[in-house]
């Protein structure tokens, strides 16, 4: 489904003194299939702008079309139940939303509310629960029981199990240990590549931002900033700082090696492997 | 989040800056005299003191009226109640069986305008006074109490931290509406059955979460050293200055006046 953003503006409590503004004429087009990475400085918008992608805001000014449905802010809420089976959004702390006596009906749940029968419901608990990298036999434990990792990818399998086109993900891997945060990113990657799905991702890390996204946009101050390939955002390392956000390790890394020896190393160097190759290229030219 | 009972709204007016006892004072004050108003003049009275009170706040005026329109209703049906099922005075009015009479109208005004008066004087002092204010405030005027073994300041900190959780909460639960409307979750339909359902979805993780919380604060407050009011400083002091004493003293001066003029 394309995902296209008009004119968006978003303010909370609109005419009250407590309005807020949080997304200021929002342009934006995601196309089917993509990986979009949206980064941006704490309290720049990017959550409120994930919630208008199922339509839990509306926009107070402008459009947002998703694949056939278009929100505006005379939208029902009860109309947005297709929607949402279709888009799937992972919250910040997503384990805050357990349940559930067992894991099993806690992950069951999202289907079974879009109407799937028990028995599929079941399967697709089981397929998930795998998915996510846990052992089957959690199935009938109790999600409060589990470490705080385990809850989060049992969340992550509940939202994973209604098999929606675009999901939605908000900081995923926000307090996970550095292996698990590659485990759920590397999962990601896998299901958007074969599932075909539209992924949207929060992250504060740009690593994971120039590791899976097709594209990047900065959020800032409520505004889009700037969008393009990771390559073309993460290249101009000191506008970037200006705004408040870092590039990967690696581009730092590029740059100080750079200075050091007093060459170019040819090649964008966004992942590790990028740098290695590079830095062959350069000393070996590319023998080795 | 329509609703503005109970909610403080920030400005620089003079009733914001007073002395949170002399508005707590004046609200009490002010709600029991309510209960002596008996007619027309002294709920004139009562009426125009408070519109004074509530002009002072510097907080837009239809802003304040949208954020008691919920309460509105409740104010009618008292009013209905009272006005079919007071036979007194004259009939007014005739249909088939039901009757509306002189004295059943006025009490239903009276009733209901007393019911309006006292929510809006409560309005009046949330808008005007943070949480820690009125607990700073409640802790203070009850301190006497303390010879008597009251536990007045464990009260009042017990009242500053649920107060103080009330936004944290309310946050928390449109969040977890959120979240669980997206895994389909209809909160604004469906049978009953269903019902049930989201109200489990939404109540569980919330009530989980607010004893996890409690405890942590607990951990955290003894980590840091607390014990009780014993020998315990204030960072915001009371200050009491002449315009306090103005509230007050009006606020007493209305209350001799109704009790002069009532009927
Ligand atoms: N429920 C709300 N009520 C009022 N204002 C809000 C609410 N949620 C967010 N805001 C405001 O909207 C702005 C954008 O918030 P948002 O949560 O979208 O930021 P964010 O980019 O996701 O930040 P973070 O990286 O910290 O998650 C902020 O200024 C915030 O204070
Ligand atoms: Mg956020």
């Amino acid at each position: 489904m394309d995902i296209v953003f008009e004119q968006v503006d978003y303010i909370y409590h609109a005419n009250s003194p407590f309005a807020q503004r949080a997304l200021y004429e929002v342009d934006l087009a995601i196309e089917h299939g993509t990986f979009v990475a949206i980064v941006g400085h704490t309290g720049s918008g990017k959550s409120t702008l994930l919630q208008h992608l199922n339509g839990l805001l509306v926009p107070t000014n402008g459009k947002v079309r998703i694949g056939e449905y278009t929100l505006t802010n005379r939208q029902k809420q009860k109309q947005l139940k297709p929607l949402r089976r279709k888009v799937g959004v992972v919250f910040q702390f997503p384990e805050h939303q357990l349940f559930e006596e067992t894991v099993e009906k806690d992950i069951c749940f999202g289907p079974l509310n879009f109407g799937v029968s028990e028995d599929v419901a079941k399967q697709k608990a089981k397929e998930a629960l795998a998915l996510v990298g846990l052992p089957e036999q959690l199935l009938s434990r109790s999600p409060f029981d589990l470490s705080g990792g385990q809850m989060r990818r049992v969340a992550i399998a509940g939202i994973l199990a209604m098999e929606p086109d675009v999901l939605v993900l908000d900081e995923p891997t926000a307090g996970l240990d550095p292996y698990g945060r590659k485990e759920i990113m590397e999962l990601f990657a896998r299901l958007h590549r074969e599932r075909q799905l539209t992924t949207v991702l929060v992250t504060h890390h740009m690593e994971d931002a120039a590791k899976y996204a097709d594209y990047v946009v900065v959020m800032q101050k409520g505004t889009v900033w700037k969008t393009g390939t990771p390559e073309a955002i993460f290249h101009d390392i000191d506008e970037l700082q200006q705004i408040g956000l870092n590039v990967p390790e690696t581009v730092l890394l590029k740059r100080k090696l750079e200075e050091k020896i007093g060459r170019e190393i040819p090649s964008p160097c966004l992942t590790n492997e990028q740098l290695i190759d590079g830095i062959k290229a350069l000393f070996f030219g590319g023998r080795l | 989040m329509n609703v503005i009972i109970g909610r403080y709204v920030p400005s620089n007016s003079v009733i914001h800056r007073m002395d949170p006892r002399a508005k707590l004072l004046a609200m009490f004050i002010y709600a029991a005299s309510v209960f002596f108003a008996n007619n027309g003049v002294t709920y004139a009275m009562l009426t125009a003191f408070l519109f004074i009170l509530l002009l002072l706040l510097r907080v837009p005026f239809s802003f304040i009226l949208k954020g008691l329109r919920p309460v509105l209703w409740i104010v009618l049906f008292t009013f209905l109640l009272h006005a079919f099922l007071t036979k007194e005075g004259a009939t007014l009015y005739q249909i088939g069986e039901l009757a509306i009479y002189e004295g059943g109208l006025q009490k239903g005004v009276f009733i209901s305008l007393r019911f309006l008066l006292l929510i809006a004087m409560t309005t009046w002092l949330t808008i005007s006074t943070t949480p820690v204010e009125v607990t700073d405030a409640v802790e203070s005027i009850f301190g006497p109490l303390k010879r008597f073994r009251v536990p007045v300041h464990e009260l009042a900190l017990m009242m500053s931290i649920s107060l103080r959780f009330i936004p944290t909460l309310m946050e928390e639960t449109e969040k977890m509406i959120k979240a669980q409307a997206a895994r389909g979750v209809d909160f604004y339909g469906g049978p009953f059955g269903e019902r049930i359902k989201a109200m489990t979805a939404l109540l569980i993780p919330l009530f989980i979460h607010a004893f996890k919380r409690a405890e942590e604060l607990a951990i955290a407050m003894e980590a840091r050293g607390y014990r009780g009011g014993e020998g315990r400083t204030k960072y915001r002091l009371l200050t009491w200055g002449s315009i306090d004493t103005w509230l007050l003293a009006s606020t007493v001066g209305v209350t001799i006046l109704l009790l002069l003029f009532r009927a």
